[in-house]
């Protein structure tokens, strides 16, 4: 076996080992992810956080796709897949602007 | 002791094809540094995850292994709630240098050079980067670290009894 070889399956294995062991941890509910989809102040569901969680998985995903296949460097990822990601936290962090905001102004009002 | 080591030696020689008692001659020593610095490296990798695996997954805080690297707050805040920010930060790291490495090796095999990242790429993980950080602007400016919201995601692992 070539060196350069061994060098390319051992770190392979040891990003996606490294990657699976966290999946798995956090699916056993090892890694703490309760509450990743709620409301920090009030504790409730929060769609923003849904739909950015969607999107940047399936971004995530398509881009994983896109650069095990490509040959010759990483691939630029496509623009919409940037635009989509970037309105996606846009957005969610546009949610949380504004729950902040309406926070501290009914704090005030109090 | 010694003996041992001399055939642990020799069993990895033998592995990396090198058969060192056929031919003193063609023994190279650069190419054993080589070889032991990737083996090394392998090792260290391995046991990377394996002391990851001890110290996270045990049910009981009792039962984990005192060396052991823990894991559970790995996306969660100092209240103990996952952070979403931290969680898509996460993701996005995974997801870039898997395929940096892969293209790596890749150019190595055709002796092509290291390839460069591209700008969106760039854009990608600034994307997520920035979001990480603007929300923690957002939670510091606003003191939501501290809310009392966050105490209605209890911290606890399955199992173990939540206790305020």
């Amino acid at each position: 076996m070539d060196i350069v070889q061994f060098l390319r399956v051992s770190l392979l294995l040891f990003i996606s080992g490294l990657a699976g062991t966290v999946a798995i941890l956090m699916l056993f509910g090892r890694i703490r992810i309760a509450g990743v989809l709620r409301d920090k102040r009030t504790g409730v569901f929060s769609p923003a956080r849904l739909q950015s969680t969607v999107v940047t998985l399936a971004t995530a995903g398509t881009y994983l796709g896109l650069s095990i296949t490509h040959d010759g460097g990483l691939p630029d990822p496509p623009g919409e897949l940037i635009g989509a990601l970037g309105g996606s936290h846009a957005l969610y962090l546009g949610a949380k602007v504004l729950a902040a905001w309406r926070t501290r102004f009914t704090d005030k009002l109090i | 002791m010694k003996t041992v080591w001399i055939y642990a030696a020799l069993i990895v020689l033998t592995m990396l094809g090198l058969e060192p008692w056929k031919n003193w001659a063609a023994f190279d020593p650069g190419d054993f540094m080589q070889w032991s610095l990737a083996l090394f490296l392998f090792a260290l990798e391995m046991a990377f995850i394996f002391f990851i695996w001890l110290g996270t997954h045990p049910r009981q805080q009792n039962d984990r292994f005192p060396l052991g690297i823990n894991l559970e707050k790995l996306i969660s805040e100092s209240d103990g709630a996952a952070s979403f920010s931290r969680f898509q930060f996460l993701i996005f790291t995974f997801v870039v240098a898997s395929g940096y490495v892969v293209q790596v090796f890749m150019a190595l095999k055709s002796s092509a050079p290291v390839p460069d990242i591209p700008n969106g790429v760039l854009a990608l993980i600034g994307i997520s980067g920035g979001s990480y950080v603007v929300s923690k602007g957002i939670e510091k400016s606003t003191g939501d670290g501290n809310a009392t919201g966050s105490q209605t995601t209890p911290s606890t692992l399955p199992g173990e009894v939540y206790k305020p």
